[in-house]
Formats: C-alpha cells, structure tokens, sequence
C-alpha cells in the first residue's frame, strides 16, 4: 500500500545506531522521572530537553518523545503500585490497577498495561498514519459546543465507577467541581474564593492534591484497615512473577482495541486529550461489562482500556500538532515549541514540505512503543517485588516520596495542599465517599465551565446551539443514551444477562 | 470521629461557599452565565445532597473513631509536612523516615537510621542534583 | 557530538544507579556568584501561545549561547489572562531565581480583576518586542473581508474569539466596536488551542489573536486576516490591510512583550539580566525569530522600562474607564 511508502521512509531516517541510542536513554530516564510522583511527562520533558539541545532535530525529538512514552509509563507504574496518578492521563489506571496490586497481583496487572499501552499506542500510529487527512478533518469540528457534550460524556465516567452510592458519590464529584472553581476565572477574568492569596490565583494545583488524595489518602487508610501491624499476607510475596490469566487476556483484547479507537478519537480533538479518553474507554467498558461489580475490584479490562486509550490519545495528539500547529496539551505543546526552534512550522504545509521529519517523528514514535514493551516486560519482576516491602517501610517510603513530589511541583504550597488532601482523602474513604468521582469532577470542572459560557456568549444566550451543531448533537445524543442504558439493564431482571 | 461529624463540618464549609458564590455575578450584560453562575450551582447542589445525607443516616455510629494508631501516623506525617515549612525538606524528611516505621512495626534503630540516611540521599541526588530541582529549604533559611 | 550537558546529567544517573558515586557536583557552585541555582521561568499562557513561544525562543538562545549554565525549567501556569503565572511569581518576593515574560494584560489585571500586584511591584528587565493583534476569518466563513465583517457586525451582534478576557486585544476590539460602532460580543478562551478549534469549527467566525500563533494556519490560508493592527504586515502576508489603512489607527493598542524579575530583586541580578536580554537581542536568532513570529522590534531596559510600563498601564486603564466597567 503506498501509505506506507513515506511511513517506511520515516523508519530509514529514524534507525540509526545514534538515534537508536539515543531513543533507549529517552525511554530510561524518562522512566525514572515518571515513576516519581510529582514530575509528570511534561516537566520531564521540560527538565531533559537541553539533553537535546545539540542534536539533529530527528534525534532531539525522538528523545523527546521517548522521554514522554517513558515518563506516562513510569507515572502509571506509580498509579497501580502505589495508587498515586502524577498526571490526570493515568488515573483511570489506578481504578482497576492498583486494586489488582493489593490483591498481590501486581506483576500482572503491569504486564496487561505494558502490553495495553503497546497495543494502543500502535494502533494509534497506525491509523495516524492511515487516517491523517480524515482525523484532520475531524479535528475541526470542535468548538465550545462539542467541547461542553464532551466533557458531559466524560462526566458519566464518574457514574461509571460509582457502585450503589450514587448520592454520597455525587456529592464527591460536586466537592471536585467545587474545588476547581478556586482561583482566576477564564471567562471574566475574576478572583473567586481565593481569599485575596496569590497562591490561590492559580487553582489548587492538579498534581499535589492527587499526590494527597489518591497516594496520601490510600496509605493512611491502609495503614488504618490493617491496624498498626504489619499483615502482609503471605500470598502477595510469593506471586510478583505471576502473569494474567487466559481469560483476563481473552476479555481485555477487545477492551484494548475499543480503547484504542476511543483514544485516536478524543486524542485528535486539541485540548481534550488523554484524560477525557482514558476516562471514556473506561466507562464505555464498564457499561459493556456482563459483571459490572468487578470493575473497580481489580477487573483487567478496567486496566487495559484505558491504557490503550491514553497512548492512542498520545499519536491522535499528533494530528493537532502537525496538520494544524495546534498543541493539545502541555507535553505537544513543548513539542511544538522544539519544532519551531529547528525552524520547522507545524500547519497544513508540514507534511508536504517537510515530510521527512513529520514521517520520521511517526516512525520513531513506533520505536519508543517497542523500546518501551522491551523495558517494561524487563522490568516487571523488579516493580513488582516494590509491593512487597512490608508496609511498615513502604509507607513512610511513600509518604516521603509523595511529600517530595508535591515539593518539586509546587513548594512549600504543594506540600500544604498535598497533605490536606490526603487527609481529606482519607476521611472521604473511611466514611464511604469516592475519592475518585471527586478528582474526576475536578479535573472536568473547568472544561464544563469554560466551554459552557463560551457557548451561550457565542448563541447569546440560547441553549438551541447544541442543537444546530451536529457533532455537539450526535454526542449528546449518545451521552443519554448510554444514560438511559444503565438504569434499563438495572431494571433487567437478573438472570437475562 | 463519627460521619455524621464529618458531613455536618463539610455543610458548613457549603453554606460558606454558596455565600460567597452569591457575591460573584450570576449573569452578564448579555444575559449570559458569568462567574458566579457554575459555583452557585454546584454549592446549592452541595447544600442539599448534604442535607439529605444528614438526614438519612443521622446518628449512626457504625462508624467510630480512627484508633491509636492512625493517629499518629497521621500526626508524624502532619509533622513531616510542618518540619519542612520550618526547617526545610530534606531534614524534615530525615527526621520522618527514622521516626514513622516505629509506629507502623517492629524495626531497629540501625534499620531505621540507613532506611533515614539511604532514601534522604537518594531524594537529594535524583531530585537536587540530576533534576536541578530546589526542594522547600524552609522558614528557617530565610532568616540566616 | 554529545553535548556536556548530556555526559553530565548521564553520569547522574549512574550515580543514582549507584553505578558510580557522585562526583563533587557542587564544586562549580560559587556561594555569592549569580546565578547558582536553576531558573524558574513561569510562562503565564498556554503552551504553544504568544507568551510561550516568546519565553521558549529566549530560552533556547540563552542556553545555545551558554549564558545560564545553572539550566532554566519552563512552567505554564495557565489561566485569568495571566494573572494566575504573574501571581505566582509576585509570591516570589525577592527570590533572584524567578523570571516571567509579560503580554498586554500584565497591565490590565491589576485594575480589572483585582489581583494584588501592579506592574511597578515586578522587577523590570527589559521590553523585547510589541505584538499587534489580527483579526482572523476561517477562509471559507461569512466575512470575507473587513468590510463585510463590519456589515455583519452592525447588523447584530458577531461573536469575536480571543485569548484572554482583559487585554490589548480586548481593548483594541472594543476600540473597534466603538468607532465603527457595532455591539461586541466578546467570547474568551483559555488558549490558542481552543480559540483555533472553535474558529476552525465555525463555532465563532471571526477571532482576535497574534499573526505569530495562527502562523503555521496563516500561511497554509487555512484561516485568513483581514486586518493587522501593525504598521507593516510581515512579509509573508503582505496582502493583510493595516488598521491604519482601514481607518481604524486610533484604536489600535499594542501588546508589550519583555521580561520581569519576581518583586524587589537585587539590583546586581537586574543589571545580570539586563545585560544578557540585550545580548539576546543582538543575536541573529532573535532577528529570525521576530520575523517569524510577526513581531516588532522594541527595546527598552531597566527602570526606563519600569516607567514605559507604569506609562502604559494608565493608557490601558483611561481606555477601561471609558468602557465604563
């Protein structure tokens, strides 16, 4: 198929033994600076990019983007080990993943998203690569409207991993929200509830209240439920090496496909990105499941979803970046900022005038995903022995390394935020609220918000726009029909499934 | 503490919010939602999912308070957070490693001392040294 | 060719492998010399914007000419038109190792939004550049000229897109609305990813923003400008009319772009950097990238650009006043 012409052309300019060198250092330190809660892809990037300074622009941005792949798959090792997102990307991860680790089976779960984010990730190139032109097309059918349906749609993820606490785990969701309307509002410009801090000004920083809420909050109540003793029990040291079962891959494969065009899809739209997606493919499984109540007690699928969500997302955000110059997120977007150091202009024009690089970014992007499975199949074992540390070490180890973390993101605010909300976490846990409904309304908050008043102030005022806009229509409508579906199976009677 | 403790605190923290929510504009000139209009929402929401929890799950202690233990996990981790805003992470750090795993189980103070020296050691050089990243080095450090 | 830095960060890693020891990496750190930390530089936008690039492009020159060896980390402290990076930095009373890059609304929050600083608080560096807005249609949207977009716009109210709720753009825009007299509807976004998807969309039709982000979109005539509030178009859309062209001239107000330190920094450290931005400034790098960016040329240093700031910042809030909010 000559689609495939440029794309092998790209894999001559990018396998070269320096380049190649250079992809493996990319994918180990980034690595490294994943697994630290705290320093996400981006300030990884950020922090490694003059390791790249004084090299051929190929070469620079294959590190680039080895360091990214490696980064996103270090902050998941920590969201399923130690429950601790350090980017939103992964924290679909830690519904499933780090259940899965608690009951010992750790090795298992890091296989299934090693090989998750592999299929995803190179499905997502493949249809970068096959669908370019029609994404591209897709891409721009997205304004304030589709952007406020979306963020609806990603609301109902929060339905998704609630059980039968629906009303405790609305409230959590609308703490999130209310949360997230701290600080300068982007609609008017405003202060709101900052009580004159400047700290305050800039929101309550993403990162330290995961670290708090998610890592902080699953230590203290693990410490809590097992007493002040150590009962590791005996079947969580002897199974680190132990591997997913037939009928765990049997169900994840077509999780793992679905994911992946979830991904593509939601990653092509700028600004949205792996979050959203993660989030979706997580509850698009769950509300396909035939045992619904296993997915946030360890159910494989739960992992490997949106993990191959997340990494297609990662080559969807690709389409943006190159056919338009329009960075989706923080970690494109210091992409973006090195292509234009290298006098390469990301648009329309990228793929025809510089084809060379454009193919070759794809190539090497397949690369980092093969380097990548390599490390990580490598190193399971040692990961999954970190499980086993007695918690009497581990969890001050943690709470260290969380502390840092939250430290190195945002000071000695960081560290406040971090530690209130672990404690808030903590509380919500103990008396039955969802922690993770809560960050999830947090981190959509905005984008509702946003994308809501943009809206209305583009319609003056008049709801009928969502209407008028078939995406935002076609989005909604499937939004309430997978609304309407659940209460509809519940209804079932219990035998029919 | 009881949960319904809990959620009568996080009512009153709602009513604060809603007040000050009021004070943000609802609408602008256009007729179009403005600043307070989400807020307003979401705390009148708060309000009254708080409410109906109260009222449906009132007194009930099956829930008691955290024992011992927790506590002062919690009250060293507090520590470790209070000892870095005074005197710096990287003490504070080195106090808390060989101070919490006493509380969590039976460890030496040898254990305890290389676990404190060993992870501080490596917090500074992957953070200070290879990231260039500056940890909080505390109130204290401003005044010298 | 390896660069140092590189061997460095890689021997780092070995210690932390715990392949080597450490090796007397705090040697080189003089006490007093400046700098001997590595460097904050907050950028107060969203990736990829103006303000992004800018403080990118002055990165990069700064760290290929070698002239901060400490290493500098970028953060995007994104929201509030800014006010959200700038405040952060204002909390960084004092310390020498925080820098920020300003755009227009680093003078207009301080009376619009209530935030507690003023520009005169930062410590000034240098003025680099100034930014003059474009007004941008998608190629295929109603407006395909000037002209029409006023008829449209006096006809009803036209949603116009833009970055930011107070700022040169605004005011320019509102400028606009005043003197051709038309209602504006002013929709703001928090980047120029969004802005571009809603315009690509056809969400709104037309939006406010700098040649320079809408670049890669301008010269593929993906989206189109009808008019440049600049004095001279830059060369690769020369076809653009000016304001002053259209009659326009008076509303135009200009973007500063330049440099600040965090509040009340020594005067050693300001004459640092000041030294090295007009070392920046002379590079053949910088020339290059003023034309790509579609940016003027301005310079101004130190407390003279303390002043022009102060200066401008009146002429941001005589121009709020008479907006009446």
């Amino acid at each position: 198929m000559e689609v495939f012409v440029p794309l092998l052309d790209g894999f001559t300019v990018a396998l070269t033994p320096l380049n190649l060198a250079y992809l493996s250092a990319g994918v180990l330190m980034g690595t490294v600076v994943g697994i630290l809660p705290g320093l996400g892809p981006t300030a990884g990037i950020a922090i490694l990019l003059p390791a790249t300074l004084n090299v051929e622009p190929v070469t620079a941005i294959m590190m680039l983007a080895a360091i990214y792949y490696g980064a996103m798959y270090g902050a998941t090792i920590t969201a399923i080990l130690i429950n601790t997102p350090g980017v939103p990307a992964v924290m679909a991860s830690t519904f499933d993943g780090h259940p899965l680790a608690r009951q010992g089976r750790a090795g298992a779960a890091l296989v299934m998203q090693a090989v998750a984010s592999f299929t995803g990730g190179m499905t997502g190139l493949l249809l970068l690569a096959l669908l370019a032109p029609f994404a591209t097309t897709l891409a721009t059918r997205f304004g304030p409207p589709e952007f406020f349906m979306l963020s609806a749609a990603g609301m109902l993820a929060i339905g998704a991993i609630l059980g039968t606490e629906r009303r405790s785990g609305i409230l959590s969701a609308l703490i999130g929200f209310a949360l997230a309307t701290i600080g300068l509002d982007v609609g008017s410009g405003q202060p709101r509830f900052t009580f004159g801090t400047a700290e305050l000004l800039a929101g309550v920083p993403f990162i330290p209240l995961a670290i708090g809420v998610f890592g902080v909050g699953e230590i203290l109540s693990a410490t809590h439920e097992g007493g002040t003793r150590e009962t590791n029990d005996r079947g969580a040291r002897d199974s680190g090496g132990e591997l997913p079962t037939k009928d765990e891959w049997a169900e994840s494969r077509p999780a793992m496909l679905r994911g992946s065009a979830i991904g593509f899809l939601i990653g092509v739209v700028p600004g949205v990105g792996a979050t959203l997606a993660s989030l979706l493919a997580y509850g698009v499984e769950k509300g396909r499941s035939t045992s619904p109540e296993r997915f946030g007690a360890g159910a494989m699928p739960g992992l490997a979803a949106p993990e191959a969500a997340n990494n297609a997302a990662a080559s969807g955000a690709m389409v943006p970046l190159l056919m338009l110059g329009v960075p989706g997120s923080a970690a494109t977007a210091v992409l973006l900022g090195a292509l234009l150091t290298w006098g390469l202009v990301p648009g329309p024009l990228l793929m025809t005038e510089n084809p060379d690089f454009a193919w070759g970014l794809i190539a090497s992007m397949a690369l980092g995903n093969v380097a990548l499975l390599a490390v990580s199949l490598g190193a399971v074992r040692v990961f999954a022995k970190i499980a086993q540390i007695p918690r009497g070490v581990a969890a001050p180890v943690v709470i260290v390394l969380c502390v840092v973390g939250a430290a190195a993101s945002a000071g000695t605010f960081g560290m406040t935020v971090m530690w209130a909300g672990g404690l808030l976490g903590f509380a919500m846990k103990r008396f039955g609220f969802s922690t993770p409904a809560m960050i999830i309304g947090f981190v959509l908050a905005p984008l509702a918000e946003d994308s809501l008043r943009q809206t209305l102030v583009i319609s003056g005022g008049s709801p009928a726009i969502f209407m008028e806009r078939p995406v935002a229509l076609l989005i909604g409508l499937l939004t309430l029909a997978a609304i309407v579906r659940g209460p509809l199976r519940a209804s079932l009677p219990k035998g029919s499934t | 503490m009881t949960r319904s403790r809990l959620l009568v605190g996080l009512g009153v923290c709602c009513l604060a919010y809603l007040a000050a929510a009021l004070r943000l504009p609802l609408f602008d000139d256009f007729n179009v939602p403005a600043a307070g209009f989400v807020p307003t929402l979401v705390a009148l929401g708060l309000v009254g999912l708080i409410g109906l929890e109260i009222g449906s799950t009132w007194g009930d202690r099956s829930i008691s308070s955290v024992p011992a233990g927790t506590h002062r996990f919690v009250l060293e981790g507090t520590g470790l957070v209070g000892t870095a805003w005074l005197v710096g992470t990287v003490p504070a750090v080195l106090l808390f490693l060989f101070f919490a795993p006493k509380t969590l189980g039976r460890h030496s103070r040898i254990e305890r001392g290389l676990l404190a020296i060993g992870l501080t050691t490596f917090v500074v050089i992957v953070f200070e040294v290879w990231l260039g990243v500056r940890l909080p080095t505390g109130l204290w450090s401003r005044l010298v | 060719m390896i660069p140092p830095t590189y061997l460095r960060r890689l021997l780092a890693t070995f210690a932390v492998a715990g392949v080597v020891g450490c090796s007397g990496e705090t040697v080189d750190r003089d006490a007093g010399a400046y700098p001997a930390e590595r460097l904050r530089w907050t950028i107060p936008f969203g990736p990829g914007g103006g303000n992004d690039r800018m403080a990118r492009t002055l990165i990069d020159i700064i760290d290929l000419y070698g002239w901060y060896p400490e290493g500098i980390e970028p953060s995007n402290r994104v929201g509030g038109s800014g006010a959200q990076g700038w405040g952060w930095v204002f909390a960084r009373r004092g310390d020498p190792y925080q820098i920020t890059t300003i755009s227009g609304s680093f003078l207009t929050l301080p009376f619009q939004a209530g935030v507690p600083w003023t520009p005169s608080d930062f410590t000034p560096v240098a003025l680099m550049a100034s930014d003059d807005a474009i007004l941008v249609v998608g190629s295929d949207s109603a407006p395909a000229t000037f002209e029409a977009f006023l008829r449209s716009a006096r006809d009803g109210p036209v949603a116009v897109g833009g970055v930011g709720a107070l700022n040169s753009d605004v005011l320019t825009l509102r400028g606009l609305a005043r003197e051709a007299g038309f209602t504006l509807r002013y929709v703001s976004f928090n980047g120029f990813g969004a802005l571009s998807s809603a315009l690509l969309s056809g969400a709104v039709d037309v939006v406010v923003t700098s040649p320079g982000e809408a670049i890669g979109l301008l010269r593929a005539g993906t989206l189109r400008g009808i008019a440049y509030a600049g004095a001279v178009p830059p060369a690769w859309m020369s076809d653009v009319p000016t304001f002053e062209e259209l009659g326009y001239g008076g509303v135009v107000v200009s973007m500063p772009r330049g440099v600040v330190l965090a509040p009340e920094v020594e005067p050693a450290v300001q004459e640092w950097w000041i030294d090295t931005m007009r070392r920046v400034a002379a590079t053949p790098e910088w020339a290059t990238y003023l034309e790509s960016a579609g940016l003027r040329r301005e310079e101004v240093y130190g407390e003279e650009f303390g002043r022009a700031l102060a200066r401008l910042g009146r002429v941001f809030q005589s121009a709020n006043e008479a907006e009446g909010r």
